[in-house]
């Protein structure tokens, strides 16, 4: 580990917190000694380092203090919504005079397929957007558009681990995950990592999508259900009055407080303490973070929540907004299931299908956008519209469209993203990004910056070898300072 | 801060690490201290730091070597635990389960010194000892049930029967099975025995083949078609060297396989000579992969049978007695319930006729009233379009006669002999062996019917007929029965358009879907999309004759079967389709068949009907409901009846039986699945073994298959081979069934006095360490290579392997001197006894606990870490010399494993299921987000309560307890768990339904064992689930909460004893969730 844990304890905390972080060990002569035999190799050790979730700071001053990913399942379609291209149309039917590289095999030597959607251009800036998406057009000026993301593998779940991961093969952290051990979360009644997906169900891919992978668990995505009781086991599951449960947990107190005396140089113990604590406050603030009957009229219906095709996929933007107000550093949040798990997956009724789907997120994506600009958080809040990958401009069982790892469009807003602002673009019929390409890695790794943490400076030690995110020395990712309003501090 | 100096200086003098950048010649990379043979190592001589105190002395050579060290930084060990601390660590440590209380009795009274040692005997000799080590291995070797990386929570694909591997695990922990042997059969077994010309397997044949299971649990995904490529079998063969590696030479050699390694020296060439050692196995060329779940037929499994070709023989010829034994008791069983059926429809029929009868004659009565309505034995005739009937007066070659009452109804029969119209001579394109022919005997009156028959394609046919288009309303009724149950997708009539492509215009009614319902569909656009469809909710698949009324209207479809309305789902009311079909295009009216690409000819097979078809009448219109009445009587009254078989569902069967009958059903079901019991199964395993002649391996350029570089042999790591031996494994002799390379490398891997088993010894003896004292001597179990930490006793490790290799690579032995040793057996408190101790110096103030003293109350005093100590030097504590207790100077507390802990919730409650071995208990991953046992599909009730190690093993989705315990997610293998601390742990202790159902059955045994007495209630509670009886503070914090508890539901109004009951419960959680539960002393 080579970040610096510049644990910061909050003003308002309470002395027993201060005394548990003195108790803890991280008293300077201690960390001092601990750090000393450390750096020699040989009294490492491992039960001294505790993990926690205190807010640390990262490598320099963070530019947005949460991020919210709208994950786009499946791969949209970046030449029917976002990347406009006059010469696929004039050749659509025609056969494309290169090989295609296409995931299902059978079509690779399908005609070249024009978009059936209307572009226009949007705000101030111009920026294009067709027809399927009004709502985020509406909220252009906000955008920083990505034409040019490419990525490495043109399968689901290969390309889905790397957008979270870095990487395509399975079992290593996520992004939010890495973040939350970076920076822990601002607020301790709330896990730093949230994730909201379609309560009907998983998307493809499942919890693999917020695994901690080799870091410690509480670095996992904590799923939160808008529906029903937030948080699994956050309740009973059976009703039992507040006294009895109040006293079960003074008894289960006092015991694990005896059983520490002994111990006072195992954290882990003290942890195990305040975690009830923090178990009973979870109860009470993961209410009221889902608790959006407060909201008003006009912002329930800006979300869409009056409307049974987005009232869904609207409550959990709005949960989303709240969830970085409370201090959640990372949100995930997951597109709907229905009809299908992969809902950008447009393999075969491209128009029908992008129909379906589209008004499902257009209008909440973009109402969070709004919301948080109106409010002052878009600065420091990074929202991000993003697949896995994109698709081909040749036409796939007659109209549809087959995975394209070469080029796809991502859309962030907020965080110190230039606004109204379109970055790269594709070859002429939009099959590879041909100007200012971005490696997902790169992306990543521009994510972190903004967050200030240096992608290639926080480490994890797995299996002796010091692991990163976005594993530099093969990917090369660099964080890119073209899609940035003011200069990184690394390049 | 003298001390403190000498440390650094000490330090800095013993590790000169340095981690070479860039390709380490193997040359260099031979001294490095993993990597050399075996050192002979000297057992240090240690000075007893106090005369009087036998635990705090050397009992075994480990003490030494620990104790040397501990000596250098002028500390020594704690004293030794009390023996209910001791016998629960053990119990844990050695089979994952806590004593119950009168083992620990029993120990704690035992007065003979070899008490202690008996006990770890004892230990070591249960079976449950190989199911608690096993699953470390499983860990090592990353095992799991499912295939792929579980790209879907809620369905699982499960490489069937790889159970069997964990098993064969379980099973050489307990035999002792001696270690390199187990390496040799796990590498190459079906290398070691001639299983090829077996026709039995022998107990050795099919333990080795299913060793070879450790080869086969690296992510696959190859079962998928699309990824049925190249690129993803190298990825299987990448992830198999990557878990060989990292679990027996605690090396990783991930990045080999792009560059020559950047920190050890592994070259290049070496991965690829690994790979070339897999490669006759897993041959990576698309004719011989091998899939976990074949995809289709044309791709192999990657599994053997689980017995000789003989034994498979006689279980297939005894399991065909079975299924003859079943077929027959079946049969009885079908003769009772269709006794009953007949029954049942009998009184339905008369029923139904009753009906018929009243609805003439209120027919009748209307006809009466009207003069102009058409009698109830006549069919409608406004808008009658088409009308087949196998009416033998109708349907002949020769003609036939239509009765003049019915006007001019088109009568596909009658136009087709006048030859004069729309339909005309278009039936006649019907080859004579694709027409349908005449049976006899459909409905109750035993009418005639036209044959269809799928394998003779029938069908007939008659040209393009305008008017027959949904906008304008349709009307369809026929008497059909199927002459198949369960049939495929199936045409009754339907309308459709030749030419392409397909502009709407279309309909039919169809048998579709699986289950078979009845469908109406119209209006197709380009592609295979309808307008809309309408599908009856019930299931129509069997062969009695049936009634069908569909009428569409508006957009909007209603079926009768049956003279009853039919619920529909998918009633997809689209718009009615455009009218675009003109006279230039063709749409033929097909009864019987589907789609025509030829003239004349059907293209689609799959679509002809297998039904006997009595009569169709198709109307241009919407028909009312007091129409539709009118034509269903008319057919009842020419076929009776039809369709009451149909309305006699099972369930009615089920409920109409008489109770003879139920006990006559009873007792041969009973007698089926007693047979059906006696079925045996072939079973499969998941093996890996030669497939053919070696393929060329060649060396991949920055690891990319694409881009092949020179051949490679297959061969060892030079690193671990002397510079005077050849790292090439020669070629096998000719005739040879398999290459031989895997059993090469196994026998090189095991071969003593080598680098290769020195190292493969120090890394298991490592691990085994860290199972026991918490971490390796090695911090990175998985990673001995260059830039990992070197050993914290450098000698302790060499002497541990060398002991291992000497006693034949005995586990169990090892483990043993491990527990006997002093160092296992000290405290692990920090400031409760000698933490304090220091070279030369005496024990410290205060009574020093000694084995089952009580343990002092926290207000007794206690010496404090600030407090003048007597001794000689500076003394300090040896918590801030050393913290992070690398030295051991105590015993380190662990906390338990996700598996562990449910296992001891199980045990204290007294729920456990010890049942061992056998396919894997299921798990089910719900969308709710919860993970657990699902009841359904349980051998047995109790067969919930099994140990962890029997539950599916999933990659990521664990039984949510265990999943907040940090079961590992198993993307390649697990060398070390991790031990969190998160609040979810809380919570799921407090309120999973798996925590509140355990606490339960806790108090439920406690009130058993303890009647109803508080103390005895608390004492018995904290024996069972802490091992030890509860200090007087602690007695009395939980007395209170059973009278306040109690108090609380008493005012909930519970009966007192309830209230007590629940009390307990309470009481029991809580022990559940105290911290003392979860980590071992």
């Amino acid at each position: 580990m080579s970040i610096e844990f510049n644990n910061v304890i909050p003003p308002n905390e309470d002395t027993s917190r201060r005394d548990f972080l003195r108790r803890s060990g991280l008293g300077f002569g201690s960390i001092a000694l601990a750090d000393i035999l450390q750096s020699e190799n040989l009294l490492a050790a491992p039960s001294a380092v505790s993990h926690d979730l205190s807010p640390k700071l990262g490598h320099f001053a963070p530019r947005a203090k949460a991020v919210i990913q709208l994950f786009q399942m499946g791969g949209p379609s970046q030449m029917d919504l976002f990347d406009p291209k006059p010469e696929l149309q004039r050749r659509d039917g025609q056969k494309h005079v290169e090989d295609v590289e296409s995931f299902q095999p059978g079509s690779e030597t399908n005609m070249l397929m024009g978009t059936p959607f209307k572009f226009a251009r949007h705000g101030q800036c111009g920026m294009d957007f067709s027809e399927m998406l009004p709502h985020l057009a509406s909220v252009s000026d906000h955008l920083c558009m990505i034409r040019s993301m490419h990525t490495g593998n043109n399968n689901h779940p290969q390309a889905t681990r790397m957008i979270n991961t870095g990487k395509i093969f399975g079992g290593r952290p996520t992004l939010g995950a890495w973040v939350s051990y970076g920076l822990g979360t601002e607020n301790h009644n709330l896990p730093a990592y949230a994730v909201l997906r379609d309560p009907d169900g998983y998307s493809g891919g499942g919890t693999t999508q917020w695994e901690n992978g080799w870091l410690p668990a509480l670095y996992r995505g904590t799923e939160f259900r808008s529906r029903g009781e937030p948080v699994l086991n956050l309740h009973p599951a059976e009703s039992t009055s507040a006294d009895a449960r109040k006293n079960v947990l003074d008894l289960i107190a006092k015991l694990n407080e005896k059983h520490r005396q002994p111990y006072p140089g195992q954290t882990d113990l003290e942890a195990r303490i305040r975690n009830y604590e923090l178990a009973a406050r979870m109860q009470l603030h993961a209410e009221n973070l889902l608790d959006i009957s407060g909201e008003t009229a006009a912002t329930r219906k800006m979300y869409g929540l009056d409307n049974p095709l987005t009232a869904d996929y609207g409550t959990r933007c709005l949960m989303a907004r709240r969830m970085v107000e409370a201090g959640v550093r990372y949100v995930q949040l997951m597109p709907p299931i229905k009809p299908q798990v992969m809902p950008w997956d447009q393999h075969r009724n491209l128009q029908e299908e992008i129909h379906v789907i589209a008004p499902r997120v257009d209008q909440p994506g973009a109402a969070l956008i709004r919301d948080l600009f109106q409010r002052g958080l878009l600065d420091e809040v990074i929202v991000m519209w993003t697949g896995e990958f994109g698709r081909l401009p040749i036409s796939q069982l007659k109209n549809g469209r087959d995975h394209n790892r070469y080029a796809f469009t991502t859309l962030v807003a907020g965080g110190g993203f230039k606004a109204g602002h379109i970055h790269g673009a594709t070859d002429e019929i939009g099959y590879k990004a041909a100007e200012g390409r971005v490696g997902v890695n790169d992306f990543l790794a521009t994510i972190m910056h903004q967050v200030g943490l240096n992608h290639n400076r926080l480490t994890y030690k797995h299996n002796g070898i010091e692991e990163t995110l976005t594993d530099k020395k093969v990917t090369d990712a660099r964080v890119v300072g073209e899609v940035l309003k003011s200069p990184p501090e690394i390049s | 801060m003298r001390t403190f100096a000498i440390i650094l200086t000490i330090l800095v003098q013993v590790t000169p690490v340095q981690v070479a950048r860039g390709q380490v010649a193997v040359k260099t990379g031979r001294e490095h201290w993993a990597f050399k043979q075996l050192a002979t190592t000297n057992v240090p001589r240690v000075d007893r730091t106090s005369g009087d105190d036998e635990s705090l002395a050397p009992r075994t050579p480990i003490d030494n070597f620990i104790l040397a060290k501990l000596h250098e930084y002028e500390l020594g060990l704690s004293p030794e635990a009390d023996r209910r601390t001791l016998i629960r660590r053990v119990y844990l440590d050695l089979i994952g389960l806590p004593p119950n209380p009168g083992e620990v009795d029993a120990f704690v009274a035992d007065p003979a010194p070899d008490a202690y040692e008996r006990l770890l005997d004892k230990l070591l000799a249960s079976p449950h000892f190989g199911e608690r080590w096993g699953r470390h291995w499983l860990d090592v070797v990353g095992y799991v049930d499912a295939i792929g990386f579980e790209v879907n929570a809620v369905g699982v694909l499960r490489s069937e029967d790889k159970w069997r591997y964990r098993d064969y695990v379980i099973d050489a922990y307990n035999k002792d099975k001696p270690f390199d042997q187990f390496i040799r059969e796990q590498i190459a077994g079906d290398e070691l025995v001639d299983w090829r010309d077996a026709q039995r397997y022998t107990d050795v044949m099919r333990e080795c083949l299913i060793a070879t299971g450790y080869l086969r649990t690296a992510q696959d995904f190859t079962h998928e078609p699309e990824s049925n490529i190249p690129m993803n079998y190298f990825e299987v063969l990448q992830g198999t060297i990557d878990i060989f590696g990292k679990s027996l030479l605690g090396l990783s050699l991930d990045c080999v396989q792009c560059h020559s390694h950047k920190y050890d020296p592994v070259p290049h060439e070496d991965y690829y000579r690994l790979m070339a050692v897999l490669t006759p196995a897993y041959n990576p060329h698309k004719e011989v992969w091998r899939t976990v779940i074949p995809f289709n037929d044309k791709v192999v499994d990657r599994a053997l049978p689980a017995m000789g070709p003989a034994d498979a023989e006689e279980v297939r010829l005894h399991n065909e007695k079975v299924d003859q034994q079943v077929k027959e008791l079946q049969n009885q069983i079908a003769v009772v319930r269709e006794t009953c059926k007949n029954r049942l429809m009998e009184e339905k029929a008369a029923e139904l006729a009753r009906i018929v009868v009243e609805e003439q004659r209120a027919a009748e009565e209307l006809a009466a009233a009207d003069g102009n309505a058409v009698p109830a034995n006549q069919p409608v005739t406004d808008g009658l379009s088409l009308w087949l009937s196998a009416d033998q007066d109708v349907y002949t070659d020769d003609g036939g006669n239509v009765p003049a009452s019915l006007g001019q109804p088109v009568s596909l029969w009658k136009d087709r002999l006048a030859g004069d119209n729309a339909f005309g001579n278009d039936l006649m394109q019907v080859a004579p062996q694709h027409r349908p022919v005449l049976v006899e005997g459909i409905g109750t009156k035993n009418q005639r019917a036209l044959r269809f028959e799928t394998g003779k394609r029938s069908f007939l046919r008659a040209a393009d007929h305008p008017s027959l288009r949904p906008a304008d309303g349709l009307s369809i009724f026929a008497i059909y029965r199927l002459t198949e149950p369960n049939p495929s997708d199936m045409q009754l009539v339907t309308k459709y358009e030749e030419g392409q492509p397909r502009k709407g215009g279309n309909w039919g009614v169809d048998l579709y879907g699986t289950p078979k319902r009845l469908r109406f569909y119209f209006g197709a656009v380009s592609g295979d999309r309808f307008h809309g469809d309408a599908l009856t909710e019930e299931v129509f698949d069997d062969t009695n004759p049936h009634q069908l009324s569909a009428v569409y209207d508006a957009g909007s479809v209603s079926i009768r079967m049956d003279h009853k309305d039919r619920k529909l789902i998918n009633n997809a009311k689209g718009p009615p389709p455009s009218p675009t079909l003109n006279d230039t295009h063709q749409a033929d009216l097909m009864v019987g068949a589907r789609a025509t690409t030829g003239v004349g000819m059907p293209g689609d097979a799959s679509a002809f009907l297998s039904a006997d078809v009595a009569e169709i009448l198709i109307y241009q219109r919407a028909l009312s409901g007091e129409e539709i009445l009118q034509v269903e009587d008319y057919l009842s009254g020419k076929y009776g009846t039809i369709g009451v078989g149909t309305s006699i569902a099972d369930e009615e069967v089920a409920a109409g039986l008489s109770d003879e009958e139920k006990t006559r059903i009873d007792e041969l079901e009973r007698n089926v699945a007693e047979s059906n019991g006696q079925k045996r199964s072939v079973g499969k395993i998941q093996a890996l073994w030669d497939v053919g002649p070696p393929p060329t391996t060649f060396l991949s350029l920055r690891g990319s298959y694409e881009q092949p570089g020179p051949e490679v042999q297959p061969g060892y790591l030079q690193v671990l081979c002397e510079p005077s031996q050849s790292p090439l494994i020669p070629d096998a002799a000719a005739g040879s069934p398999s290459s031989g390379r895997r059993l090469a490398l196994a026998r090189w891997l095991t071969q003593s006095d080598s680098r290769s088993a020195s190292l493969l010894a120090r890394v298991k003896m490592n691990r085994i360490w860290q199972h026991l004292f918490g971490n390796g001597l090695v911090t990175t179990t998985n990673n001995f290579g260059m830039a990992g930490p070197p050993p914290s006793h450098p000698e302790l490790l060499e002497w541990l392997a060398s002991e291992y290799v000497e006693h034949d690579w005995s586990t169990k032995r090892l483990i043993k001197s491990m527990t006997m040793s002093s160092v296992y057996r000290q405290i692990s408190e920090e400031v409760l006894g000698s933490g304090f101790s220091v070279l030369g110096s005496v024990a410290p103030q205060g009574p020093r606990p000694t084995p089952d003293a009580p343990r002092p109350s926290p207000d007794a005093p206690r010496p404090s870490p600030d407090a003048p100590r007597p001794s000689l030097d500076a003394p300090r504590h040896s918590s801030t010399v050393d913290p992070g207790n690398r030295l051991l100077w105590r015993m380190p507390l662990r906390r338990l494993e996700a598996e562990v802990i449910r296992d001891c919730i199980l045990a204290t409650s007294g729920q456990f299921d010890s049942t061992m071995a056998g396919p894997p208990i299921e798990i089910e991953a719900r969308n709710d987000g919860t993970v657990v046992i699902p009841e359904g599909s349980l051998p047995t009730p109790a067969a919930k309560w099994r140990r962890s190690i029997y539950l599916l093993m999933r990659r990521s989705y664990h039984v949510n307890l265990m999943c907040v315990f940090d079961q590992p997610v198993m993307a390649t293998n697990c060398g070390q768990r991790d031990t969190s601390a998160v609040p979810l742990q809380s919570l799921t202790m407090l309120n999973d339904p798996l925590m509140v159902q355990q606490s339960r059955a806790f108090a439920a045994r406690v009130a058993k064992l303890a009647g109803s007495s508080l103390d005895q209630q608390i004492s018995v509670a904290y024996q069972l689930s802490l091992s030890r009886r509860p200090e007087q503070d602690e007695a009395s914090w939980c007395r209170d909460l059973l009278v306040q508890q109690k108090q609380i539901y008493q005012n909930e109004k519970l009966s007192e004893e309830m209230a007590s009951q629940q009390a307990l419960v309470d009481l029991c959680q809580a022990l559940l969730n105290a911290s003392e539960f979860l980590y071992v002393h």
